[in-house]
């Protein structure tokens, strides 16, 4: 039974096709101003990926910002659900959830057994969140994918002390022209976001296993900073981990499905 | 005086009396519970004394939340609360808010300022207000409290008398708020040049004890499982205390109310039909967005069983017998009180939320967490802990502000709000 | 480098190096705290202080939206950096220290804790008030540690600490001088490690320090801005350095790391808890007491004795007792025609390049007039 999962965010869409429980399509696109539009074409590349037309999916189940906005999904589910079901898929005894998506940060607590028993949010601050790191790239002229990397070869971190997204751009120009290092902005930077990362883990309280979730989760300076902060190991999923989201949507519409 | 300063206010108050006696013809032709044409007619009449005295050059203070406004009924000074009409304001549309929170941070305070108080200021400072003859406020419940009756009194130029609230009511503690509770009455003596009349002080206070004990039985009536009434209802309770507690109009709402709500609880009817979610709100609805109070009833049939204003403290009893005994301890008839202003380890204030949640069988906690309330946010780990050790329900931390609508949105607050009762409907 | 630098530059070694044996630390904040009796009772007061570095645990356990101060004080605690403390003690001064209070007692290992009701009125009746909350302090230290505390010791710590009050006070004067011999940084520096080592070993390197800076030559001031600094908490000298790179010199200074903490004398004679109550009631003001006139003319006296310039007042983030006091000290010094610039900052100095623009533009404009 062919099953699809939809995340349609802030700043990516994201399809998940699963087949009798094995995933035989993903894909992620860049969001269009459209939300349909972006459903639509991340929908049709999997399907095309996965040598499949619409018709053989049996459910469709939409999530993130946009999943009102999705034409073909039969329901919708929050991304809280969402998380949990792709994370304990992955890895079936996950405790935490570390969610760092385009416009909003969130840390989930399971209870080993996919039941999210405790949350946070920050989406009131742009500085924890994908599209802040975006910014700061363009600003530092660098692209998206070497920030990680490239954050990781400081040799002279700055400290970025601005709490605030806005005050802590502006901070990064005026690095700029004090003729800082890029790399060592971009490990100040990185600093920053896991910072606020860490408050948001210490309010909830941590339990291994941990797993990164995400767009962001794939930038490798931010895990390696999660990791050495937190002292722990992190789990490796064996999917793209923004995709984690639209994978637990499909399995939900596997759930929906089965039901009849 | 006013008389020898053009008036302040005038047009602005006439216009809210006025919009304020059409609501009311409206309700009186519906068929509404009395409590609600009892609510306008009170809060009317609080602001018809005031833009009376206004026009006539009489005294009018101006006075914070937690201030005895009974010596101010009793001496017949009309009195003007700025946080209190504030929430009027908050509940206008955003633009409103703006043109007013604007002004304030123009002024001079920064953004992170307690968002009420901004726009108490921006009123004061765009004339939108009658000018006090002077202003009495009290150091409860929290250091923005404390200076922003300090700039009003700095714009306003008049004087300011502050009550120096107990951080622990111990005896010496009673004593010297007794002294101050005296030496307030000679400040409004001075103001005024009229005399306090003791007999008429009593009949005031016999007035606020009747309204306080309406409100102990109503704190116990929404106990009740289904609950009686909701979220949206509470604002009205609480802004009625703060505003004509020792007034008759005062009185007449809450035996009304009182006697609604005993009603429905006898016949078991719930405030809404499917009561699935029962929660303790702690801290306050957003004004900007009281409907989402509504929405919440609606979408998860989560009704508000009770708040932090709503709480009434059991082991406070009010005695008119003693009238400054009366007058020092009333404030902290507020369970909110304990928590914003006193150390957790004398009032055990994470406790007392704790019980909250177990008296009115709430299922599941949230907390706005009101990101211009600094010290209020600084107890929620305390909440958490607590209220997790002792009953295990869903805590959820939902920031936002409660009047300034640009720092969370309705929307984002919605959202979630939806993860959250989908985590907690999951969970069951 | 100076005693002083050194002893702020390695608090904690200090603390541990000067610490008898038994001795009892005694960590507390706000400068309302009635030390004499700590000092009376054989114990070490420190003054608590915040770390650099961020505050990640401290955020989780108050709330980002704190100031910076005592979070990055609760974070010091979870690093355990005070773990020598016996005791921490501090007073209802403003709603963050009040929150930090509640939170450390649960969260730290500290053995005791205490918190002193302060009334925020100056009159007769709170002054009795005050001194039965003093007293019943004083008790609990007692029960606490199993020590007394005679009037006897509290009279020489009363001595010990005015001495230190008449030295700074000594030292205070000399930045009246058309060219004062040291700089606002080295003042607060000097102030600052008297709350950090033991009194007598202070009270000596003071006494020395003192008739040094009496001999020295003074600074030019007729380039340089003379500035009156007031504001939230301050306990980086840094801070009133960089200020003073960019052409200012801090004469004169309201803070309580400043001249509040050693103003006035404690009186000599009668019941000293009753004179440590008056002395601390009564001293310079925080903007948290009333009536606020009191404080309003003592800026005006320093201004006018210290003849500053212009005034310089420094916010913390979230600082509602300085913040909200802004308007207030701006309408006050706009009758007197004195210049004054408000400064955010966080409690460990971070970006300049804002703060640098706008000290900047202030002193050009007061150059210019």
């Amino acid at each position: 039974m062919i099953v699809a999962g939809c995340d349609i965010g802030s700043r990516t869409g994201k399809v998940v096709l699963m087949n009798d429980g094995s995933v035989v399509g993903l894909q992620i696109v860049p969001r269009s101003v459209n939300f349909a539009e972006t459903a639509q074409k991340v929908f049709d590349a999997a399907l095309s990926q996965a040598g499949l037309k619409a018709e053989d999916v049996r459910c469709v189940v939409g999530t993130g910002y946009g999943k009102a906005r999705i034409p073909f999904a039969q329901e919708s589910a929050t991304e809280i659900a969402c998380q949990s079901a792709g994370a304990a898929w992955v890895y079936p005894t996950v405790r935490t959830i570390i969610d760092m998506g385009g416009q909003d940060c969130k840390v989930l607590r399971t209870d080993g057994r996919g039941l999210v028993s405790d949350f946070v949010m920050n989406d009131k601050c742009a500085s924890g969140t994908g599209r802040f790191l975006e910014d700061i790239a363009r600003i530092l002229e660098v692209g998206l994918e070497e920030m990680g990397p490239l954050s990781l070869e400081a040799t002279d971190p700055v400290s970025i002390s601005a709490q605030c997204s806005v005050f802590a751009k502006s901070e990064v120009v005026s690095l700029i022209a004090e003729r800082k290092l890029v790399r060592d902005i971009l490990a100040g930077i990185h600093e920053a976001v896991v910072r606020r990362l860490v408050t948001l883990v210490h309010r909830l309280g941590l339990e291994e296993p941990v797993l990164f979730s995400g767009g962001v989760a794939k930038n490798a300076g931010l895990v390696r900073r999660v990791k050495d902060r937190l002292g722990i190991e992190l789990v490796s999923p064996s999917i793209d981990p923004q995709a984690i989201g639209a994978l637990g949507a499909a399995l939900l519409a596997q759930k929906a499905a089965a039901k009849g | 005086m006013a008389t020898t300063r053009e008036l302040e206010g005038v047009q602005p108050l006439e216009s809210m009396i006025g919009k304020m006696e059409k609501t009311i013809l409206g309700l009186k032709s519906k068929d509404v519970p009395l409590s609600e044409i009892a609510f306008w007619e009170a809060l009317q009449g609080a602001y018809k004394r005031v833009h009376q005295a206004n026009l006539e050059g009489q005294p009018v203070v101006m006075n914070g939340f937690f201030v005895p406004q009974e010596l101010f009924h009793a001496m017949d000074i009309p009195n003007l609360c700025p946080e209190n009409h504030a929430t009027f304001i908050g509940q206008s549309s955003q633009d409103r808010i703006e043109q007013l929170l604007d002004p304030g941070e123009g002024y001079g305070l920064g953004n992170e300022v307690c968002s009420p108080h901004r726009i108490a200021v921006g009123q004061a400072t765009t004339r939108q207000m009658p000018r006090p003859s002077f202003i009495v406020s009290t150091s409860t419940s929290c250091d923005q409290t404390l200076k922003l009756y300090e700039v009003l009194a700095d714009i306003y130029e008049v004087p300011l008398y502050t009550l120096d609230s107990p951080f622990i009511d111990n005896e010496a503690a009673v004593l010297y708020a007794r002294e101050d509770i005296k030496s307030l009455i000679h400040f409004l003596e001075e103001q005024t040049g009229r005399t306090l009349d003791q007999s008429r002080l009593r009949e005031v206070l016999k007035i606020s004890k009747a309204t306080y004990d309406y409100w102990d039985k109503i704190s116990e009536l929404r106990k009740a499982v289904p609950a009686p009434t909701g979220g949206r209802q509470s604002i009205k309770d609480f802004s009625i205390l703060l505003t004509c507690c020792g007034q008759e109009e005062g009185l007449r709402y809450y035996q009304a109310r009182y006697e609604e709500l005993k009603e429905k609880v006898d016949k078991g009817e719930g405030y809404i039909p499917n009561e699935r979610h029962r929660v303790a709100w702690l801290y306050v609805l957003p004004m900007f967005d009281l409907k989402i109070a509504d929405w919440m009833e609606k979408e998860h049939g989560a009704v508000i069983v009770q708040d932090s204003f709503g709480y009434a403290s059991d082991d406070i009893v009010l005695d008119p017998a003693d009238p400054i005994n009366y007058l020092v301890k009333k404030p902290l008839k507020w369970a909110f009180i304990r928590q914003t202003y006193s150390p957790n380890e004398y009032s055990h204030f994470a406790e007392r939320q704790a019980k909250l949640c177990r008296d009115y069988k709430a299922d599941v906690a949230i907390v706005l967490a009101h990101w211009s309330c600094s010290q209020y946010c600084g107890t929620i780990r305390l909440l958490k802990e607590e209220i997790s050790a002792q009953l295990g329900i869903p805590f959820f931390v939902l920031d936002g502000d409660i009047m300034d609508p640009r720092v969370v949105s309705s929307a984002q607050m919605r959202a979630k709000l939806d993860e959250f009762f989908a985590m907690v409907e999951a969970s069951r | 480098m100076t005693p002083f630098k050194q002893a702020l530059a390695n608090r904690h070694e200090t603390v541990l190096k000067y610490r008898q044996p038994g001795q009892k630390v005694i960590g507390w904040l706000c400068s309302y705290f009635p030390e004499e009796i700590a000092y009376a009772a054989g114990m070490y007061p420190v003054r608590l202080m915040g770390g650099s570095g961020e505050t990640t645990t401290a955020d989780a356990y108050l709330y980002t939206n704190m100031c910076s101060l005592v979070r990055s004080c609760l974070e010091e605690g979870f690093k355990g950096a005070y773990s020598y403390l016996d005791g921490f003690v501090t007073l209802n001064s403003c709603d963050h220290v009040r929150r930090l209070y509640d939170v450390w007692g649960p969260s730290q290992k500290t053995p005791y804790t205490y918190i002193i009701p302060l009334p925020h009125a100056i009159s007769d009746a709170s002054l009795v008030y005050f001194h039965h909350e003093v007293r019943q302090f004083k008790e609990s230290l007692e029960a606490a540690f199993g020590v007394t505390i005679t009037a006897e010791a509290l009279q020489d710590a009363i001595r010990v600490y005015n001495k230190t009050r008449t030295l700074l006070g000594r030292l205070n004067e000399l930045r009246k001088l058309e060219e004062p011999p040291i700089t606002g940084a080295e003042f607060l520096e000097v102030v600052l490690a008297a709350t950090t080592l033991p009194r007598e070993v202070y009270n000596k390197m003071l006494e020395k320090f003192v008739a040094e800076v009496e001999a020295r030559p003074g600074i030019p001031t007729d380039e340089k801005v003379r500035l009156l600094l007031v504001g939230s908490e301050l306990d980086d000298p840094a801070y009133v350095q960089m200020i003073e790179d960019m052409g200012g010199l801090v004469v004169a200074d309201d803070l309580c790391t400043g001249t509040k903490y050693f103003w006035n004398l404690a009186e000599t004679d009668g019941d000293p808890l009753l004179s440590l109550a008056k002395r601390y009631l009564t001293r310079p003001e925080c903007p948290r007491m009333r009536p606020a006139r009191n404080r309003l003319r003592h800026l005006r006296e320093l201004i006018v004795s210290h003849q500053a310039d212009a005034v310089v007042m420094e916010v913390i983030k979230f600082c509602n007792l300085y913040g909200e006091d802004y308007t207030i000290v701006r309408n006050f010094l706009r009758k007197m025609d004195v210049p004054l610039l408000q400064l955010s900052r966080e409690y460990n100095i971070g970006a300049v390049g804002q703060m640098r623009t706008r000290v900047e533009a202030f002193f050009e404009r007061i150059w210019g007039a």
